[in-house]
């Protein structure tokens, strides 16, 4: 019995506590900007989505504990279901409103949407669209602005005997569905199908307003691949037009695109990206009088990059962020034990008996593996690759 | 022929006047053409319609029309010129700018909006035209005698008539899907929008659900809808994104396009009154449609 009642006294508590949050707008203590907390500007009793959970550690869910590709075909009659990839969507959505941007309800499990959408047209309920239209809407409202189409057969696979069936689009549809996706996977972008992949421009140059120095030259591709940031960590609330875009999709990874920074952003707006690693450093660090050059490991370090190395994302050697250790120095740092297991043939240049024996600086000398090894030592005239061991 | 004593022939006519001259929504007597309160529209979201074109092709495959290949009208190239339904295609879309996003333009879909107080039914001569009870304003053949008045009476230019024919050419113009209403079915526009830019229902509660909606979402909606109150409202409503006279909507009045004498006159063509005797009576009847009270329109 005294459980009972204290589990009561919590819940009233608690009740208590989110009356304050749920007090009606207009009345002391709520803004009256529904879209502060809720996903919808008209937040009614039965429907009151939450954009982001207000209430402390009920936090809004990532993409990631998304699923990964997903079938839907519960209302198609014209069509074959559709795959679609959701991880990859939730993850563009991040750069939106998050999963709220297609789902009615983050708090706690989803609800289908059938339980709200109707699955036929002719209804009482006119409020809300039906199901396919529900669905379709969310779909188009994107697709038709980066794709400029209304093309069914980019998402639907067609159906015997349906009207579609013998279109030219539909026979191009390759076999086993959606790109050969299943359910569960993801697959990726229809490249074929005329999706026009983010842009990924190389360096970017701005002009900026700032006196010290109007010119940022920002290499975008060291950022997104290099440094592994993702778009979500700098692009915000952009129009999906602005990386997938038909007419620019042929602009190459080394494309510019000089031009003055957006005047609509804050100053503050638009250091944010930049002020989660670049804090410390000073404002010429960006601000310079002309574009800078890419940045050169050989120049900066003295140490060039073999093409594995070159390869590399930066912290694999130099950690992440700004109390990053000094990068290790000699192969066994990374490469423990190599020389036991080492086998020569690989370069292309097998070793004889007598030649295995020898420590690797006996030809090497110090360690410079990039350049041809000093056969003179030992063999007077002799010369790599002229002369193998 | 029907022929009509004189008396009963004054008392419909008085009635006719006197209820055109009172309010909308109490047209036109008789058992066709009435307005019942329970007709059914559709309402056109013009911020939702992506410009798919699926209706064009729906409409022109339920009424037995030529047409190309459904995927044909994918391609968006038509929206380079502006079209007018015609009598090859009942319904047409067109494209108009959008500031706002200007890779996705406004898309209107347009037909006949079948008003509630129809001009072209006014127009017509002989009847073909009539409003029916659930909304529909069709054009019977039989009656038809191709004067075309109903063309130049409507204020939305929609009925077409089939030119390139040299027999029987028809008015064209969009039925309500008046045949497969019969049958329950949803017209076919409304049927295949995918993403129910169409919404069919009963024409009041269109009215309440788009008021609601630009209530909820006033960055999303002017706030116009369109045929609500238009030449004493149509069944056809619609919501926009910008002015209405930006994507070529006419702009008019509150009031019935038909005047109250106009509608007296056809009614003498349509019963072939002996005219001498009936301009006398004509007198007399406009004489009492100026006396009545004037509060037609709102
Ligand atoms: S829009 Fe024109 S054709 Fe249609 S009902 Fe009105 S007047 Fe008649
Ligand atoms: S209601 Fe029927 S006739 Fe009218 S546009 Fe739609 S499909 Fe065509
Ligand atoms: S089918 Fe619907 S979305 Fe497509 S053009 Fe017609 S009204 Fe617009």
């Amino acid at each position: 019995m005294r459980t009972f009642l204290g589990v009561c006294a919590v819940f009233l508590f608690s009740a208590a506590g989110q009356a304050q949050v749920h007090r009606r707008p207009g009345t002391p203590g709520m803004s009256g900007d529904c879209l502060r907390c809720h996903a919808t500007a008209a937040p009614t009793r039965e429907r009151h989505p939450l954009s982001n959970c207000p209430r402390p550690g009920k936090g809004r869910r990532s993409a990631g504990q998304g699923p990964g590709a997903i079938t839907m075909g519960e209302i198609s009659d014209q069509y074959g279901p559709v795959t679609f990839s959701h991880r990859k969507h939730a993850d563009m959505a991040e750069m939106g409103e998050g999963c709220v941007s297609c789902h009615e309800d983050t708090d706690g499990p989803f609800r289908k949407c059938a339980a709200c959408h109707s699955t036929s047209r002719r209804r009482d309920d006119l409020s809300k669209p039906d199901l396919k239209a529900a669905l379709h809407r969310l779909c188009v409202d994107c697709h038709l602005e980066w794709g400029r189409s209304t093309e069914c057969l980019f998402c639907h696979a067609p159906k015997p005997g349906t009207v579609r069936a013998d279109s030219p689009a539909a026979n191009a549809f390759p076999k086993g569905g959606r790109d050969g996706a299943l359910p569960g996977t993801e697959f990726a972008a229809p490249a074929a199908k005329g999706f026009p992949r983010a842009r990924k421009p190389g360096r970017l140059v701005f002009e900026t307003n700032f006196e010290g120095g109007r010119v940022v030259t920002f290499f975008h591709d060291d950022h997104a691949e290099r440094f592994g940031l993702k778009c979500v960590d700098c692009h915000r609330k952009r129009s999906c037009a602005s990386c997938h875009d038909p007419a620019k999709a042929g602009a190459g990874p080394q494309a510019e695109a000089p031009g003055p920074a957006r005047k609509t952003a804050s100053m503050e707006d638009l250091h944010r990206p930049c002020a989660s690693c670049h804090a410390d450093d000073s404002c010429a660090f960006c601000h310079r009088d002309r574009p800078a050059e890419r940045f050169d490991h050989a120049k900066k370090s003295g140490w060039p990059l073999n093409r594995f190395h070159a390869r590399l994302a930066c912290r694999r050697c130099h950690g992440a962020g700004p109390a990053a250790p000094k990068p290790p120095s000699g192969c066994d740092a990374c490469h423990a034990g190599w020389q036991a297991k080492f086998e020569h043939k690989k370069t292309g240049a097998p070793l004889n008996e007598a030649h295995r024996a020898l420590e690797c600086s006996s030809c090497h000398g110090e360690k410079e593996f990039s350049a041809p090894p000093a056969c003179g030592g030992c063999h007077e005239g002799r010369s790599y690759p002229k002369d193998r061991p | 022929m029907q022929k009509l004593d004189r008396r009963a022939f004054l008392k419909n006519t008085l009635a006719l006047a006197g209820a055109a001259g009172l309010q909308a929504g109490t047209a036109h007597a008789g058992p066709k053409n009435a307005l019942s309160p329970d007709r059914m529209g559709v309402l056109v979201d013009t911020t939702v319609c992506i410009g798919c074109r699926n209706c064009e092709w729906a409409c022109k495959t339920a009424h037995g029309m030529k047409t190309p290949p459904i995927e044909s009208y994918e391609d968006r190239a038509v929206f380079s010129a502006m079209r007018r339904p015609d009598d090859t295609a009942l319904t047409v879309v067109n494209a108009y700018p959008n500031p706002r996003r200007p890779e996705v333009p406004f898309t209107v879909k347009v037909q006949c909006m079948h008003c509630g107080r129809p001009a072209c039914v006014s127009a017509c001569i002989v009847g073909a035209l009539s409003k029916q009870e659930n909304g529909a304003v069709v054009w019977d053949d039989a009656k038809c005698i191709g004067c075309r008045y109903c063309m130049i009476a409507c204020p939305f230019q929609v009925p077409a008539f089939e030119y390139r024919k040299a027999i029987e050419p028809k008015v064209m113009k969009c039925d309500f899907c008046f045949e497969r209403r019969k049958q329950d079915g949803l017209p076919a526009c409304v049927e295949t929008c995918p993403v129910e830019a169409l919404t069919f229902g009963p024409r009041e509660e269109l009215v309440r659900v788009a008021r609601d909606r630009v209530k909820r979402r006033p960055e999303r909606y002017v706030s116009h809808v369109y045929g609500e109150f238009e030449v004493g409202g149509t069944d056809w409503l619609y919501l926009a994104g910008t002015d209405f006279a930006g994507l070529q909507f006419p702009k008019l009045g509150r009031s019935p396009a038909p005047g109250v004498s106009e509608s007296i006159q056809h009614g003498i063509f349509a019963y072939f009154v002996p005219p001498v005797s009936l301009y006398a009576l004509l007198g007399l009847l406009m004489w009492i449609a100026k006396n009545a009270p004037a509060e037609e329109g709102d």
